[in-house]
């Protein structure tokens, strides 16, 4: 994102004094709101809004366990999905659509970053039927790992009772950002593009750690990314007692 | 690093629920607040403004004919009748006979409210892009350093052009534009930077011209950028604003607001804000923010309006939807009624109100 170079000083300085631009402390999320069941054609459905950062994730899984997405496609194979098959693990597939935001390059390019980084993270989570988590993104200012993990973690948890998932492995992520000598959870777009690296923890219910992904432009020392996963990691679990809060509110 | 007891509060994550059918977040309706509009004043694309001859024909409006005899206009009516008149000859003479008997009127080609300013009749759309007046001071940020001008964002249809010869360099007056500085023009002003300028000229293209040739215009320095909607921002005086708490405030006519932390008197380079002065940029910042969600006029009393209502508040609560509805519609108040006590009886048969306050603010809400 273009910045001047005063402005981005000023985020930069203004995270180090632990006053972000926003007012917020450097471990606060913004204020999240989380609407259910809004797609009929999905297995499940949720929209989050963190902010101004808004994501609306649908959650289909296939009708048919134990037959592959291939034998699904082709057509009368009622033979093929009757078999008795092995219990198969798939990986869930993820899809991110940016075009609410516009058609230019940028959005294009976040999309398919934050596609690539999902997808990865998603790599913990392996479901017994084919899952395809479709990510639209109707507003963007930052946090979109966390926003779409929130939002997925919900959906599917509302699709548990029809599926073979099990609620504990769902995993959510939490990404801290370092800007300076700082870390800070839930950055907005200013402070992204300030920020030196980044870390995303994914954690299950239990606490587990499921996945790590780094990615940024610095460099790290061991101790601030264990500091920064540790942070992660506690941040992930509030999370967790929320979405299961609200979700349980709503079975 | 320990986090203090009472900062877990702000720090824990609080997920609300919103139902299917529940409207969130919730904004600033301004019909609760009793502001009415009279069914003349807001017109959709097509709708007849008058027919009356005194009125000059400004932005927003067309000119058509209609069909004389008929109460209907239609283009297709005014067309021919254009035919006839082209076809026919000695068109000089018959011109004034034409002028008497066919008769046109006035209508509005966008949606928005009418404008009367002594004979000239507009249609202020309640949420365009920004156009563009000379004498308009504009926040915008540089997108190209080309030969001998700067392209720059100002939030319009097209970008924005500053010339070299529009800036005003150091020791301006004694020296000629040479090379040296189309060379060093990065020095000046490199991509990204933010800058306050004046809208000197508005092309036949509809692109802007701007000048910063003006001690109060150039470069911004340490700060934050808000984006509002170019429509709330209310024609002052002045847009550069020096609030009691230490923050400038510059409100771009194309929605980009700026706030800083004043500088000091000295000379010396700009020195560091301190954590206080961060914390009341954050809040003017939010303020701004969520009288722009809220529809709310932005000028200097009403963000002062909303920084002493929040005064309290802590400044990450500034951004949660209710928060800003509350402290907007305390504002919204108070400006009604500062409104009604200073307003002159009646507008013009178009429904004028004295409301400069309701031009942007309501009309988006509408739309």
């Amino acid at each position: 994102q273009l910045l001047s170079e005063p402005e981005r000083q000023y985020i930069f300085d203004s995270v180090q004094d632990a006053v972000r631009i926003d007012g917020r402390q450097c471990l606060a999320y913004r204020q999240a709101a989380l609407r259910l069941d809004l797609l009929c054609y999905a297995t499940a459905s949720a929209q989050v809004s963190l902010g101004e950062t808004d994501v609306l994730v649908s959650v289909r899984e296939e009708d048919n366990p134990g037959a592959t997405a291939q034998q699904q496609g082709s057509t009368g194979s009622v033979v093929a999905a009757a078999q008795q098959q092995q219990p198969v693990s798939h990986p869930v597939s993820v899809w991110v659509d940016c075009s609410c935001l516009g058609s230019g390059p940028e959005q294009q390019q976040l999309a398919d970053e934050a596609q690539a980084h999902l997808s990865s993270l998603y790599r913990c989570l392996r479901t017994p039927t084919p899952v395809f988590v479709d990510i639209l993104l109707l507003g963007y200012d930052g946090d979109l790992l966390d926003a779409a993990s929130i939002a997925a973690s919900a959906a599917l948890m509302r699709a548990l009772p029809a599926s073979l998932l099990s609620a504990q492995a769902l995993p959510l992520f939490a990404t801290v950002h370092r800007i300076g000598s700082q870390q800070i959870v839930d950055a907005n777009q200013l402070e992204e593009s300030c920020s030196m690296a980044r870390v995303t923890v994914g954690v299950d219910s239990n606490g587990r750690l499921v996945a790590c992904q780094t990615c940024g432009e610095g460099s790290l020392q061991f101790e601030s990314m264990t500091e920064m996963i540790e942070t992660g990691v506690r941040k992930a679990m509030m999370l967790h007692d929320s979405v299961a809060k609200l979700v349980a509110r709503v079975l | 690093m320990q986090s203090a007891p009472d900062d877990e509060e702000l720090d824990s994550l609080s997920i609300r629920l919103v139902g299917l059918d529940e409207n969130y977040p919730v904004r600033l309706n301004w019909n609760d607040l009793g502001v009415q509009f009279s069914k003349q004043s807001i017109v959709v694309p097509g709708d007849r403004l008058t027919r009356s001859r005194e009125f000059i024909p400004g932005h927003g409006t067309l000119r058509r004919t209609v069909e004389a005899g008929s109460g209907n206009a239609s283009f297709a009516a005014g067309r021919r009748q254009k035919q006839n008149d082209d076809n026919a000859e000695d068109n000089d003479e018959d011109d004034e006979d034409e002028d008497e008997e066919g008769a046109w009127e006035l209508a509005a080609s966008v949606a928005g409210r009418q404008h009367v300013v002594n004979k000239l009749l507009c249609v202020l759309p309640g949420r365009s892009r920004y156009a563009g007046e000379i004498g308009d001071v504009v926040v915008g940020r540089v997108q190209e350093v080309a030969s001998r001008r700067w392209r720059i964002d100002a939030n319009a249809r097209l970008q924005a052009t500053l010339h070299l010869s529009g800036v005003l360099l150091p020791g301006e007056d004694l020296r000629r534009k040479s090379e040296e500085d189309e060379r060093a023009m990065r020095a000046v002003l490199a991509e990204g930077d933010l800058v306050s300028a004046e809208v000197q000229s508005v092309q036949a293209d509809g692109s802007l011209v701007l000048h910063t040739r003006n001690a109060r215009y150039g470069r911004l320095g340490q700060g934050t950028l808000v984006r509002v909607p170019p429509a709330l921002i209310k024609r002052s005086k002045t847009h550069f604003h020096s609030l009691p708490c230490g923050v400038t405030l510059v409100l771009g006519m194309n929605g980009y607001c700026w706030c800083g932390p004043t500088p000091g008197q000295s000379d010396v380079r700009e020195p560091l804000a301190s954590p206080a002065d961060r914390s009341e940029v954050a809040r003017v910042r939010a303020c701004v923010r969520l009288l722009a969600v809220n529809h709310v006029p932005l000028y200097d009393t009403s963000v002062m309006q909303a920084y002493e209502v929040a005064r309290e508040s802590p400044v990450a609560l500034l951004s949660r939807p209710d928060e800003q509805l509350r402290v907007a519609r305390l504002v919204a108040e108070q400006l009604l009624t500062a409104e009604v006590g200073e307003a002159q009886p009646g507008g013009g048969g178009f429904g004028l109100h004295s409301g400069d306050l309701i031009s942007g603010g309501a009309l988006s809400a509408v739309h």
